[in-house]
């Protein structure tokens, strides 16, 4: 299928009608579609989905572009049309979607009917109609719906594809891989044969010998207890892989939890560390405010040092005598006698001499006084000398303290955030322990399952061999068997080959994959693909599986999508091969916007040679790029142009 | 066991290789397009099947 224009009208943002024309030149096979954000990218994107499905993703269902309806009069109608023409297996196909609105009294729009839809195709150069009744079975020849988001996508899409791929949920994309290669015919004959040969032994002439009826009758319950086994086996195995699956995950959990025990530990030995640094704190503050006692002393320095020195000059601390006070001068005067033996009487020199000498000594002198408070000065200078010192080396350790603090706050936080979401290890064990022992369980019940179901199949083969003796008596019955026998041959010949063809098919996949994913993200890893299409990441140099950033996620499903159309396009034509397959589009909503400008060139330079046909929708920002690397692959370049500011009218150009 | 280059025995009955092949190349091409278009039931096809063997059988 490859996609010639699409025409819209009224879709959406879509004014009016527009059509769009697709590079379809095997050279120039790129169409580059650009705009803003709102401008209608992902809008036209879902026109795609819309004309040969009738799907949308919007959560407003009503199509019609909101600038048309505006001018809408109650009672109004209009109508929204897609129209997609394409070639399928050479046939010339209009595929169109039309949807008929009405503007009610209140001034809502209410659609009428249903979607319409009709394919049409040229036949002979004449334009045929595809019956109502074949319109289904019609698209899906062209393109399923299963099918078609493997080729019309978006960014997000691509994301949760890649997560489910990585997560071992390959199951979707196996299917799809087998429908696009054209595995599935081979299933289906498989299947249909096998009933092909159940039905041959209905066909039996019972009468020509009884024993036949009984041999039949005995083959039909085998048969059914076959069946029954089947389904057990069958059931055992939907029980199991979530089993399976809780193991690897309860594993992975234990091992990722191992570090929580150890994280604990230490945190345990930061917060001790922290209350020590707290208490620590609260000292230092002490200290320092205490390194404040001296202040005044240290700040009055100049003062003390100027009144010593005024004291000094007064001359005032020589006239007391140390020791002496008032009550020792009271005394020699009441004695009459001085200490140096002169006589003391009133008004005599030595009266005089003492009288005066009173005035000088405590408590009425301030001799004293003037002495001690020189030696109290003398001391706070000197305390005071280191205050500025203490200051500083206390200011220091308070300082220290604010960034050890903030190192072991931020520790702890960090050891915090690690052990959120993390497990009891003990708990998880005990889990563990129980799913393997379920497991263990659901795998004995398999062996013995399948050992019965081997001592039915016996007792059924026996039983055929012994109704076929008997049947090629009849000719009748003789000729049902060789019929019988040739389905027999093709069932277990196809068998056969399928399991061939699927594993060459897989392998060529993980080739074909690899090599693009190697073109995207260089050779630093691989995809494997197992049996199931599961994919895990590998790193080349360790030979490890390795986690997967977005950009590798993005990349896997990429390199996916874009392998299976490489070899759908390669085995086109491939008459020596029994697959069936056609070319396909790729149509990509923003593919680029999770890539960075080197992984861009990468994916534009390999993208036009993989498809057969490209058509992106791209932003402003990476389109300049995308030019720039498809400049020889672009065979269209549209522009999405929003009138006037608008966000309801859009225009391409 | 196989009497001549096109000859195979199953359950006891000559079956032509040549002819079984032939009838299943035209099943996958009839699957194939019948995968898509869902136009034939399982039991339309399986009597597709069985008249196209009576006609490559019965062809001498």
């Amino acid at each position: 299928m490859l996609l010639k224009s699409l025409k819209v009208k009224d879709f959406r943002q879509f004014k009016g009608e527009q059509t769009i024309v697709f590079a379809d030149d095997s050279q120039k096979n790129v169409t580059v579609i650009m705009g803003d954000n709102g401008t209608g990218k992902t809008t036209l994107a879902q026109a795609f989905t819309w004309c040969l499905y009738g799907e949308t993703d919007f959560d407003d269902k009503i199509l019609l572009c909101k600038a048309t309806s505006k001018d809408m009069i109650p009672g109004d109608t209009e109508k929204v049309r897609a129209e997609l023409s394409l070639t399928h297996n050479g046939i010339e196909y209009t595929v169109i979607s039309e949807q008929l609105y009405r503007k009610t009294e209140r001034g809502s729009i209410d659609p009428v009917g249903q979607r319409k839809f009709t394919i049409m195709y040229k036949q002979a150069g004449q334009q045929e109609y595809v019956k109502e009744s074949q319109l289904d079975g019609r698209m899906k020849e062209i393109l399923p719906p299963e099918l078609a988001r493997y080729f019309f996508f978006d960014g997000e899409r691509i994301t949760r594809m890649s997560k489910r791929l990585s997560q071992g949920k390959g199951d979707e994309f196996a299917r799809a891989v087998r429908s696009l290669l054209g595995l599935d015919a081979f299933t289906a004959a498989i299947d249909h044969l096998r009933k092909t040969v159940k039905d041959y032994d209905k066909q039996y002439d019972v009468n020509s010998d009884s024993h036949i009826a009984d041999y039949n009758q005995q083959i039909s319950m085998l048969d059914t207890e076959i069946a029954r086994l089947d389904d057990l086996l069958a059931r055992l195995d939907l029980e199991e892989t979530p089993v399976a699956e809780k193991i690897d995950e309860l594993q992975a959990l234990i091992e990722k939890n191992k570090m929580s025990s150890g994280l604990a530990e230490k945190k345990k030995k930061l917060i001790a560390r922290r209350n020590a640094l707290v208490e620590q704190k609260s000292r230092n503050i002490g200290a320092l405010l205490s390194v404040f006692k001296q202040a005044p002393s240290y700040f009055a320095k100049r003062m003390m040092r100027d009144s010593l020195q005024l004291l000094k000059d007064a001359n005032k601390t020589e006239k007391s005598v140390p020791f002496v006070n008032a009550q020792t001068i009271r005394h020699l005067i009441e004695r009459g006698r001085c200490i140096c033996g002169s006589k003391v009487c009133n008004g005599n020199d030595a009266f005089i001499e003492l009288t005066n000498l009173y005035n000088y000594v405590p408590p009425k002198s301030i001799g004293d006084s003037i002495i001690d408070f020189c030696d109290k000065c003398k001391e706070k200078v000197r305390n005071s000398e280191s205050m500025f010192s203490d200051f500083e080396a206390k200011y220091a350790d308070v300082c220290a303290f604010d960034t050890d603090y903030t190192e072991v706050l931020q520790e702890i936080s960090d050891i915090e955030k690690q052990l959120l979401g993390m497990d009891d290890v003990g708990k998880l064990q005990a889990d563990l322990m129980r799913y393997q022992t379920h497991r263990r369980r659901l795998q004995s019940d398999r062996v013995s399952l399948n050992g019965d179901k081997r001592v039915k199949e016996t007792d059924r083969d026996r039983a055929e061999t012994e109704r076929d003796k008997l049947t090629l008596k009849d000719e009748n019955n003789r000729r049902v068997m060789i019929y019988k026998a040739y389905a027999q041959y093709m069932y277990d010949s196809l068998r056969e080959l399928y399991a061939e063809q699927e594993k060459l098919i897989r392998e060529q996949l993980e080739s074909t994959v690899n090599a693009i994913f190697h073109d995207i993200l260089g050779e630093g890893f691989s995809l494997t693909l197992s049996e199931k299409y599961d994919v895990q990441v590998v790193l080349n140099e360790s030979g490890g599986s390795s986690e997967t950033s977005t950009a590798q996620n993005i990349s896997i499903i990429f390199a996916f999508i874009a392998g299976v159309i490489q070899m759908a396009r390669k085995s086109q034509g491939d008459d020596s091969g029994l697959l069936v397959s056609e070319p396909y589009p790729l149509v990509m909503d923003a593919p680029l916007s999770s890539f960075d400008k080197t992984r861009i060139q990468t994916v534009c330079d390999v993208l036009p040679k993989i498809a057969e046909q490209v058509i992106v929708f791209i932003k402003d920002a990476d389109g300049e790029i995308a030019e720039e690397y498809l400049a020889d692959c672009i065979g269209k370049r549209l522009t999405f142009n929003v009138a006037n500011g608008s966000k309801i009218e859009t225009y391409v150009s | 066991m196989s009497n001549s280059t096109n000859e195979i025995i199953v359950n006891g009955v000559t079956v032509d290789t040549k002819k079984a092949e032939k009838v299943l190349s035209w099943l996958i091409r009839r699957e194939a397009e019948n995968v898509r278009t869902k136009a034939r039931t399982d039991v339309q096809m399986i009597t597709d099947i069985q008249k196209r063997i009576k006609e490559e059988a019965e062809c001498y």
